[in-house]
Order: C-alpha cells, then sequence, then structure tokens
C-alpha cells in the first residue's frame, strides 16, 4: 500500500489540526499511516532495528512537539523523515542509551506465535541484508527501503527524500545493483 | 537459501506484527504527555489562561508606570501651581498664600482691616 493510494479517511491536514489541540486519535492515525515509511528511513541510516525503532518513537514525540511548526501539512511526511534523519544522526553520534519501553517485553511474543526456526531463518537473512545494505549511500539505503520494503512510487519517494523521480530511480538502480553484487545471484532485482 | 530475503521483506518491520504493535504503543506511551498538554491548552481552562497571563503582566505593567509617573509627579512644587489656579478663580494671591500657610485667621486678618478702617 501505497502513501496516496490508501484509504484516507482523514487527510494529513486535518490531522495535524487535531493532534495540535491534543487528540490522541489524530496522532495514532498520523503515527499509523507513516510509521512506515519513518521506520525505513530510519532502518537506512541506522542499520540496526533496535535503533530504528529508537529513532521512530523518539521522531514521532519530536514531530508531535514541533506540530506547529508545520506550514505545509501536504509535506508532512517529508518534514517527518527529515526529523527522522536528524534523530538518527544524533543517536549514531552520541550512542545514546536506548530507552527500555514496551519493546523489551515484546521480544519474546512473536518466538511463540512464528516459531523459532523462522525467526532464526529471519534473523540470519536480516543481518546479511542489513550488512549488505551497510555498503550503500543512506540516500541508496532510503530509496530501496522506501520502494522495496514500504512499497512506495518514486514520486512519492522523490517528495519525502527531497529529490527528483529520476534521481530517486538512479538511486534505486544503483542501490540495487550494488545489493547483487553484494548477496549474489539470489537477490531479484525488479524492474521498477 | 530461501529467496524471500531477495525481495528485502526480512526488513519488513510488519512481520513481526507484535513487535511493531509495540513500536506503536511505547510510542503512543511517549507522546501521552505532549498531547495532554496540548489537550489542556486547547481547553476552556487553556484558553483562559491564553488570555490571563497577558492581562495580568499588561495590568502589572500598568501598575509600574502610573507608580512611576506619582513619583515623579510628587517631586514637582505644588506650590507654583496652586496659585495660578487660584488667581484663574479670582482669589487674590495672599489669601492663598495665608490659607495654604494654614493660618486659621488669615481670612479674618485680611479682611478685619477694612472692616476697622471702614467705622
Amino acid at each position: 500500500m501505497t502513501a496516496t493510494d490508501a484509504p484516507l479517511i482523514e487527510t494529513d491536514a486535518r490531522l495535524i489540526e487535531r493532534a495540535r489541540r491534543g487528540e490522541g486519535d489524530a496522532f495514532d492515525a498520523l503515527m499509523r499511516r507513516h510509521m512506515r515509511a519513518a521506520y525505513a528511513v530510519a532502518l537506512a541510516q541506522t542499520g540496526d532495528r533496535d535503533d530504528a525503532e529508537d529513532v521512530c518513537q523518539d521522531a514521532f514525540v519530536t514531530a508531535l512537539r514541533r506540530l506547529d511548526e508545520v506550514r505545509r501539512p501536504e509535506a508532512f511526511v517529508g518534514w517527518l523523515l527529515q526529523i527522522v534523519r536528524n534523530r538518527a544522526h544524533n543517536l549514531r553520534r552520541h550512542q545514546r542509551v536506548r530507552a527500555a519501553l514496551p519493546l523489551d517485553a515484546a521480544e519474546e511474543a512473536p518466538a511463540r506465535a512464528r516459531g523459532p526456526a523462522r525467526d532464526a531463518e529471519d534473523a540470519e537473512l536480516r543481518g546479511r541484508l542489513l550488512e549488505a545494505l551497510e555498503h550503500l549511500t543512506p540516500t541508496q539505503r532510503e530509496v530501496v527501503l522506501l520502494y522495496d520494503v514500504q512499497g512506495w512510487t518514486h514520486r512519492e519517494i522523490a517528495a519525502a527524500v527531497g529529490t527528483t523521480e529520476g534521481a530517486a530511480r538512479v538511486h534505486l538502480h544503483h542501490g540495487r545493483r550494488a545489493l547483487r553484487a553484494l548477496l549474489g545471484p539470489t537477490y531479484r532485482e525488479d524492474t521498477p | 537459501m530461501n529467496e524471500r530475503w531477495s525481495d528485502l521483506s526480512p526488513l519488513d518491520p510488519e512481520r513481526d506484527p507484535h513487535r511493531w504493535e509495540a513500536l506503536l504503543r511505547g510510542t503512543r506511551a511517549a507522546a501521552a504527555g505532549e498531547l495532554a498538554r496540548r489537550a489542556f491548552a486547547a481547553g476552556p481552562a487553556g484558553q483562559l489562561a491564553r488570555w490571563v497571563l497577558p492581562a495580568l503582566a499588561m495590568a502589572a505593567s500598568l501598575v509600574i508606570a502610573a507608580a512611576g509617573m506619582l513619583s515623579l509627579a510628587e517631586g514637582t512644587p505644588q506650590a507654583q501651581a496652586t496659585p495660578g489656579v487660584a488667581e484663574a478663580m479670582g482669589v487674590p494671591y495672599a489669601m492663598t498664600v495665608s490659607a495654604e500657610e494654614g493660618a486659621r485667621d488669615a481670612a479674618d486678618q485680611l479682611l478685619l482691616p477694612d472692616a476697622t478702617e471702614s467705622r
């Protein structure tokens, strides 16, 4: 599901307006709508799931505090992703201790639901992917994750990353080529 | 090797729904304080506070300004202004000076000589 073809019951502008008044359901809706993109960018910047989750949480709270600064609600996601990048940068720079929130409790729950074998397999694959992604530039990582994991279009990626559609395609092409070289022939490169 | 990794799906955060929901819950919990602050500010009490505080500040500045003006006014010589007003009302200068000095019989002293002279 992309950012634009999702069933938008309320626009970002309306949700932002309500969240400014402290309406929790509006903040929830904004969060659920944009968390995946924020996570993709955070993961691209940090290369670590735990860190990416911390960055996302921190970025959304920061965005809420600074919500009055949003002048163009239609560009909210781009503004949010810039906060994510800044928070990720700060995290890397200062190596802050990860906040202990309910995430810790969630670590054990999925194992029962999905099975330890699949978890181990996922962990191994995830590790290889993250290691390979480390060899890409931050922008390439963002574009690859937003396109291949988040399912965004080039237009959406261009708007969020702050580049042109053509440049987004180029970043995707180079990023995928690097991944294929790093991961071997099993990496399937779908044509955009 | 399983080929699922080829489409990066292991990096999909919702692949682990429990963990994903925990992230959303944690973010919501972390934002609760700011949401409460905003809700208060948008409510009647917050609106009132928004008007009361500047009004109080304005009143305080007015009081300070008025006190300053009063203290300046106290330093000016009153005697110079009073005879002028009295003179404008037609009261003789000698009477006003005498009255301001607190002489109770000042008027009598001023008038009596005229009475004796008329006798």
